[in-house]
C-alpha cells in the first residue's frame, strides 16, 4: 500500500511531569483536570498508518488543548501530517475513543481539525462530532478494531 | 418560571436510550436503546409508578434508533444501525415480531407512520427516504425510493393530514414530499439549517412545523399558498440563543408548546403568545411572531437529551430519555390552556 505521507518528520517524545509530581493543594481536594492531563491520555495513540505515535508526529499537542473542568467541556484540535490525509477521521475518532474510555461522562467533547490543517476539515469535522455517526462507526468491529489498534501504543 | 416540577425516572436500559415513543392512547411508552432492545412501559395502576410490560429483543443485532406506534397502537415499528425495520404486534401482554422491512444499505435511522395507517416511512444513512404500504397479513410492500438528500436522512415525520412527509438531513435541509401520480415527489427543500438537523415536527393543525438542528436554533416554518394555490413552506422565525450545543430532538403539543432536548442536558418549553410583545431578547421576530421561552430545566439528565415527546391525552406531561441510559416523566405545570 501506497503510504500517504511516506516520510514524515518525527519529534521527540517530551518528558513530562507526572501527574503524582505535580503539587497538589490538599490531599482532599481534587486537582482540576488540565489539558496536560488530556494530552498524557492521547499523545501515545499510534498512527494508523505509521508506528509512531501522535505527538511523535506532532499531531496533538497540549496547547491545542482547552478545558473546562467546572464546565464539564473539552475540545482537542488535531493536525494531520499533510493537508490530504484520509486518515484523519480514523485519527480523530481514535482520540474521541481514547477520551471516552478515560474521562467521567460528564464531558462534552469537541474534537476538531485544527483550522487549516486539512482540505476537507468542515466535513472530517461534522463527522467527528455527529453522535450517532459515532455510534455507529463504534458497532463496526473492523472498525473498532483499527481504533483499538492505535490506542496500544507504539510497540516496543 | 420553570415548568418542570417532578421526574420520576425509569432504569432499565444498559445504554444510552436514543428514543421514546408514546403509544396514540398515551398509555404506554415504548423506548429503544443502544442496548439493541426496545421497551414498553405502563402505568402499574392507581398507586401510580411505571414498569416494564415487556422486553422486545433478540431482533435487532445492533442499536435501535427509534421505534414508531401505528395509529391504532396495535403495532409497533422499530428502526435499527442493522438496516432493518422490524414490525412487532401486541396480542395480551405478549409482544411478536410478525414482519421485517429489509432494503436500506445501512442504518435506518427514524420510522413513521403515516395517520392513516397505510404507509410506514424509513430512512437511512443510505440517503434514502422508503416508503412502504401496509397491506392485508402483515406483508408491507415498498412502494417507493426516494434518492433526494445528499447525506444521511436523519428522521422522517408526517403531516398530521397524511399527504406530506417531512425528512431531515446531515445534508442541512428538510425535504417535504408528496404523492403525485402514484410517485412521491419532493415539493419542497427547507434550507436555511446552518447544520445537521435532527428532527422535525408539525403543530396540531399542520399550519407550522418547528426543526432542531446541530447549529443549535430551531426554525419554525409557515405553511402558506403560492400562486397556483400550492402549499408553500417559509421560514417565520428562528429560535436562537437558548441551547449550547446540538439540539436533537423537538416537538410541539396540542397547547401549542414546543419542547426541545438538547446536548446541552436541558429541557426547554417554548410558546407563541397571542399577543406578540414588541421585544422579546433573544428571539427574532418574523411573520410567524415570536416564542418565547416558557421554562428551562437545567441538567434535565446527567447527559445529552436525545429524545423529549408529549403525552397523549395528558396534556401537560411529556417523557424525555438520554445517553445517561434513563427515561423520565416530567409534569409540567403552569402551561397555557
Amino acid at each position: 500500500m501506497d503510504l500517504i505521507n511516506p516520510e514524515p518528520i518525527i519529534h521527540e517524545r517530551k518528558n513530562l511531569k507526572s501527574n503524582t509530581d505535580r503539587t497538589t493543594t490538599s490531599e482532599d481536594q481534587r486537582d482540576a483536570i488540565d489539558p496536560l492531563e488530556i494530552f498524557e491520555h492521547i499523545r501515545d495513540i499510534t498512527d494508523p498508518e505509521h508506528p509512531y505515535s501522535l505527538e511523535q508526529l506532532n499531531v496533538v499537542s497540549e496547547d491545542l488543548i482547552d478545558i473546562s473542568d467546572d464546565k464539564s467541556s473539552l475540545r482537542v484540535q488535531f493536525t494531520p501530517t499533510v493537508q490530504h490525509c484520509s486518515m484523519a477521521t480514523l485519527i480523530g475518532l481514535c482520540i474521541r475513543v481514547k477520551l471516552m474510555r478515560v474521562l467521567p461522562s460528564r464531558f462534552k467533547v469537541d474534537i476538531l481539525i485544527t483550522p487549516g490543517g486539512h482540505s476537507t476539515e468542515e466535513a472530517v469535522n461534522k463527522q467527528l462530532n455527529d453522535k450517532e455517526r459515532v455510534a455507529a462507526a463504534l458497532e463496526n468491529p473492523s472498525l473498532v478494531q483499527m481504533v483499538n489498534n492505535s490506542l496500544q501504543g507504539p510497540k516496543p | 418560571e420553570p415548568v418542570e416540577i417532578s421526574a420520576e425516572s425509569t432504569h432499565g436500559h444498559t445504554d444510552r436510550v436514543w428514543s421514546v415513543t408514546w403509544s396514540p392512547a398515551g398509555d404506554f411508552l415504548a423506548s429503544c436503546a443502544g442496548d439493541k432492545t426496545v421497551r414498553i412501559w405502563s402505568e402499574a395502576g392507581p398507586s401510580g409508578g411505571w414498569h416494564c410490560a415487556a422486553v422486545l429483543e433478540d431482533s435487532h443485532s445492533r442499536t435501535v434508533r427509534s421505534c414508531a406506534w401505528s395509529p391504532g397502537g396495535r403495532q409497533l415499528a422499530t428502526a435499527s444501525f442493522d438496516a432493518t425495520t422490524a414490525i412487532w404486534q401486541r396480542e395480551g401482554q405478549e409482544w411478536e415480531q410478525v414482519a421485517v422491512l429489509e432494503g436500506h444499505e445501512n442504518e435506518v435511522k427514524s420510522v413513521a407512520w403515516s395517520p392513516s395507517g397505510m404507509l410506514v416511512a424509513t430512512c437511512s444513512r443510505d440517503k434514502s427516504v422508503w416508503l412502504w404500504e401496509s397491506l392485508p397479513g402483515n406483508e408491507f410492500e415498498c412502494v417507493d425510493v426516494k434518492q433526494g438528500h445528499s447525506q444521511d436522512v436523519k428522521m422522517v415525520a408526517w403531516h398530521p393530514d397524511g399527504d406530506v412527509l417531512a425528512s431531515a438531513s446531515y445534508d442541512d435541509t428538510i425535504k417535504l414530499w408528496t404523492e403525485s401520480d402514484d410517485e412521491w415527489i419532493c415539493a419542497q427543500t427547507l434550507v436555511g439549517h446552518e447544520s445537521t438537523v435532527w428532527a422535525v415536527a408539525f403543530n396540531t393543525s399542520g399550519s407550522q412545523m418547528v426543526s432542531c438542528s446541530a447549529d443549535t436554533t430551531l426554525r419554525v416554518w409557515n405553511c402558506t399558498s403560492n400562486v397556483d394555490g400550492d402549499p408553500n413552506w417559509k421560514l417565520a422565525t428562528t429560535i436562537t440563543g437558548y441551547h449550547t450545543r446540538p439540539v436533537y430532538s423537538v416537538d410541539w403539543s396540542h397547547q401549542n408548546v414546543i419542547v426541545t432536548g438538547s446536548g446541552d442536558n436541558a429541557i426547554r418549553c417554548f410558546v407563541q403568545p397571542q399577543q406578540a410583545p414588541s421585544e422579546v431578547p433573544g428571539i427574532s421576530l418574523g411573520p410567524g411572531g415570536a416564542f418565547q421561552l416558557l421554562g428551562c430545566k437545567e441538567q434535565a439528565h446527567d447527559a445529552d437529551v436525545n429524545c423529549v415527546q408529549w403525552r397523549p391525552h395528558h396534556p401537560s406531561e411529556l417523557a424525555s430519555c438520554g445517553d445517561d441510559g434513563i427515561i423520565k416523566l416530567w409534569l409540567a405545570h403552569e402551561l397555557p390552556d
